[in-house]
Order: C-alpha cells, then sequence, then structure tokens
C-alpha cells in the first residue's frame, strides 16, 4: 500500500457534470399517504364485510348462538369476567412460548441458511430434510413431543421453531444468495479485509431476507403456539380455546380467535417497524 | 479497445488483483509482482452501489476499509461532492440516482481510495449518448487535476480518441495488442475538438486499426450475419 501517494482531492472544482439528477426522484410524500390510507380504509371495509356475511348467514339460515354466535356476543364476551379471566390468565404462557420459539427459530433459520450458503455439500443434504420437516403436520409431532417432554412449555416451542423456521432459511438464503458476486470482489479492491467484506457486504445484503422470514415467521410463531397447546397444555389459549370449546361456549371460541389475531398483528407490527428502522434503504425505490 | 471478447476487462481485473495471470508476472511501479489486490483504483462497468448506502456511506467505503475515522472520511468525500455533480445528494440512496449520478458515485468511490492508477472498464457504457459526452469532458478535466494515470476500456471510438494520450487495439483469441495508436491532440481537449478534421482521421485510423485486429474468420462470420 506505500505507492498510494495521497492525490491533491481538495484541489478539484469548478467542472461540473451535466445536472440529470430530476428524473429519477421518489414519490411525492402526500400521494403515498394518500395511498397508506385508502390501503387502511380497504382493510376496514373488507373486515366489515366479513362481519356483515357472518350476521347475514346467521339470519338466513336461522343458526342457534350455540352454532355460530352473533358478532355482537362475542363482543359481549370479551364484557363477560369469566372470558375476560380467561384470556388474561393464558395469554402469558402462549406469548413465553411463541416469543421464546420466534428468537430460537430466527437463530437456527439464519444459521441454517449461512451453513448451506457456504458449503454446497450441506446444501444438498440439508434442502431435501428441510423440505420433508415442512411437510409432517405439526399437530403429529406435537403429539410426540408431548409425550416425551411432557405438558410444559417445553414441546410448544419445539413446534413453533418447527413451523416457522422454515420462512427465515429459505429468504435469509435467497438474500444472501442474491449477493452481486462483483461487489465482494471490488471491496476486496478497495482494500477490503474478508471480514470488511462480510459486515459491509454479505450481512447488510441478507438483512431484507431476514426481515421478510422473520416477518412470516412471527405469524407463524403465534399459531404454532397455539397449535403445540392444543395437543396437551395446562395453560395458554389454546388450552383456553379447548376450554371454551367443550363448555360449547362458541361466542368465548371466537373472541380468543380474535385475540389471537390481534396478538399477530401486534407482532408482526413490531417485526416490520424494526425492519423499517434497520432497513432504511428498503424504503427507497423498492416502495412505489 | 477491442472487439467484444478480446480480454480488455480480463486485463483489468489481472492488473486489479481479481484474478492470477496463468503465465507472467505483472507489477505495478517496481513492487513486488502478485500484490495488485487493493495498490489500484478499480472501478467495473457496473456501479455496483451498496443499495443499503446513501451516496457518502458508499464513496468512502475504501476510507473506511483503511480505518479513517468516519467524520474524516466523509469530510473528504463531502468536499468532493461538487467536483463530482452530487452536491445536496449526500443522503441520497442509489436507487435515488440517475444512471450518469450512479457511475459518478462509483467513480467517487475509486478516486476516494487514492490510487495514482485508475483502472476504468467501460465507465459510460451503460448511458445514454448526451450523458456520455457531457461525462467524457468532465473526466477529462477531472483526470488532469489528480494527475492520475488512467488505463480505460472501451469498445466507443470516439471515447477512446478524445479521453486518450494513446490507444492500443486488441485482438481476439488469442488477445495480443495489435495496434498503437497515439492521440496527439492537445489538452485541455472539448467537445468541439471531437469534430475538428484531426479528430476524424484519427478516428478513422483506429476504425481501421480495429478492422484489421479482427480475424478474417470473425469478419466472415458477421458478414454473413
Amino acid at each position: 500500500m506505500k505507492q498510494e501517494a495521497q492525490l491533491p482531492l481538495q484541489t478539484l472544482s469548478r467542472i461540473r457534470p451535466g445536472q440529470d439528477a430530476s428524473l429519477a426522484r421518489e414519490l411525492p410524500d402526500p400521494r403515498r399517504r394518500r395511498q397508506r390510507a385508502a390501503g387502511w380504509a380497504l382493510s376496514a371495509l373488507i373486515v366489515a364485510m366479513l362481519i356483515g356475511c357472518w350476521q347475514a348467514a346467521i339470519w338466513i339460515w336461522g343458526l342457534e348462538s350455540w352454532i355460530l354466535p352473533t358478532p355482537r356476543q362475542v363482543v359481549e364476551a370479551f364484557g363477560q369476567a369469566d372470558t375476560r379471566s380467561l384470556i388474561l390468565d393464558n395469554i402469558g404462557p402462549t406469548v413465553t412460548e411463541a416469543l421464546t420459539g420466534f428468537l430460537l427459530c430466527l437463530v437456527l433459520g439464519s444459521a441454517l441458511a449461512v451453513a448451506m450458503f457456504i458449503s454446497r455439500i450441506l446444501r444438498d443434504a440439508l434442502y431435501p430434510l428441510l423440505i420433508a420437516s415442512q411437510a409432517i403436520p405439526t399437530i403429529a409431532i406435537g403429539a410426540v413431543l408431548v409425550a416425551a417432554m411432557g405438558f410444559g412449555p417445553g414441546p410448544k416451542v419445539v413446534v413453533v421453531v418447527l413451523y416457522s423456521f422454515f420462512a427465515v432459511t429459505v429468504n435469509v438464503y435467497d438474500s444472501l444468495q442474491s449477493l452481486d458476486p462483483e461487489l465482494p470482489a471490488l471491496l476486496r479492491t478497495l482494500g477490503a479485509s474478508p471480514w470488511q467484506v462480510l459486515r459491509t457486504a454479505r450481512i447488510p445484503a441478507a438483512l431484507p431476507g431476514f426481515f421478510t422470514g422473520a416477518k412470516l415467521a412471527v405469524a407463524y410463531s403465534v399459531s404454532g403456539a397455539i397449535y403445540g397447546e392444543w395437543v396437551g397444555a395446562t395453560g395458554g389459549l389454546g388450552y383456553a380455546l379447548q376450554m371454551a370449546r367443550n363448555q360449547f361456549a362458541e361466542s368465548t371460541v371466537l373472541a380468543i380467535v380474535l385475540v389471537m389475531a390481534a396478538i399477530g398483528l401486534i407482532a408482526f407490527g413490531v417485526v416490520a417497524l424494526l425492519e423499517r428502522l434497520i432497513v432504511p434503504w428498503r424504503r427507497h425505490g423498492n416502495e412505489r | 479497445m477491442g472487439p467484444s471478447g478480446c480480454g480488455k476487462s480480463t486485463l483489468l481485473r489481472l492488473l486489479a488483483g481479481l484474478i492470477a495471470p496463468t503465465a507472467g508476472t505483472l507489477s505495478i511501479e517496481g513492487a513486488a509482482p502478485g500484490r495488485l489486490l487493493g495498490a489500484t483504483g478499480y472501478m467495473p462497468q457496473r456501479d455496483l452501489l451498496m443499495p443499503w448506502r446513501n451516496v457518502l456511506d458508499n464513496a468512502t467505503v475504501a476510507l473506511e476499509f483503511r480505518g479513517v475515522p468516519r467524520r474524516q472520511a466523509r469530510e473528504q468525500a463531502r468536499g468532493m461532492l461538487p467536483t463530482f455533480g452530487l452536491a445536496g445528494f449526500e443522503r441520497a440512496y442509489p436507487a435515488e440516482l440517475s444512471g450518469g449520478m450512479r457511475q459518478r458515485v462509483s467513480l467517487l468511490r475509486t478516486v476516494l481510495a487514492g490510487h495514482r492508477l485508475l483502472l476504468l472498464d467501460e465507465p459510460f457504457g451503460a448511458l445514454d449518448a448526451i450523458t456520455r459526452a457531457d461525462l467524457h469532458e468532465w473526466l477529462a478535466g477531472l483526470i488532469a487535476q489528480l494527475g492520475a494515470t488512467v488505463i480505460l476500456v472501451t469498445h466507443d471510438l470516439e471515447e477512446a480518441a478524445y479521453l486518450s494520450d494513446r490507444v492500443y487495439v486488441m485482438t481476439s483469441r488469442p488477445g495480443r495488442i495489435a495496434a498503437t495508436v497515439a492521440i496527439p491532440l492537445p489538452r485541455p481537449r472539448t467537445i468541439d475538438d471531437t469534430t475538428s478534421d484531426v479528430f476524424v482521421r484519427l478516428k478513422r485510423d483506429l476504425i481501421a486499426a480495429l478492422r484489421d485486429a479482427r480475424r478474417p474468420s470473425d469478419a466472415a462470420v458477421e458478414a454473413r450475419a
């Protein structure tokens, strides 16, 4: 590196290339905001239509409330003390299991992706196994796990990991692959060590895929935890769901389902927010 | 210059230390042969800007690798943005820039690495004719100010004649230097020079050299196509 005598960089002046900047600017902000508002409105409309269909079905076929409660009865269920305490008592274990499993699946999923990216042999060995693991119904595995590991949170976490790691692995692997192989070479000519290449190019390039995987996995994690509880548990929303079903408290069942959906949405929102903070370049250019 | 596939880019990649020669040695300014990686300023055909870094952070990446404090590196790059027509765009991401601007960020990144030998591989190949003509004039001025030696790969006659002091014409299979054409135009040159009689004659010489450089079989194939 000795021959790189410093160039008189600061002395550069005057010469300016043509201004060709104006063409590639982003969509103006107000327009984007209006798009987003329209999206929310449409979302609300779809929910309203679904509720309308639900209510209409009850009227048309005259369904009894122990078969299908009305939307109103479901909302009222939230006001009942026993439903409320059933939900509040059981929300903790589900969230803990889902969160633990989710974090583990991020680690395991990314590690598998990196292993498959580094070694062709590992990729050839692991890919069919991973696909096979996804073909197994989680419920079936859950039953075996409960028999082996008992009614504690352990088997639920395992089910969550099994259910959600695949999304992370596939997406991280894809984004590792998608990095232009010329970029690491160029960075080497700019003086980067292999470690600096990893830090400045490979990890940032993998982040969008990591978050795509994480957004899928976080939703899977909530349903995974509930699957795990379904098979055998002493607490959790899946357990609460079973209890309510056994008592034919259909409005409570649906209230619990709504809570599950809300947990999934909130968890997704948190991951999406983290994505916006950590992967800000995704918003520039890709979003149209 | 040379026909596609004659090894122009391979030569630059060899000089940049990205690939090793199968035979012979390469040495720059008398340095030990084989230590070329990181000894030259290499700018590939595509800009290869990192979409997760803004203009400033893309440009300063070589300084970052060398351990220059971030603030100092940014200061140095910021001072050069006006020269590169990027003033006010330091925080813009590559996706927000036009092709010409991206190419200039890429060149700034190469220049900031601080080498006296620059290897430019068809730097303006993907740009439209007008943008390219502007950038030629600008690049000629920039190189003069940097005092750098530039090896430029191109298949654009005009670009070669306008920017160079000497044009080497390569043949394909095997990749050899078939002809050397000196460009005695005085500097600084302007875009008006490209329509002068001397310039036109130089272009004619280059065309002739390129024709000769093609093997007869290649010419026959293309004539049939």
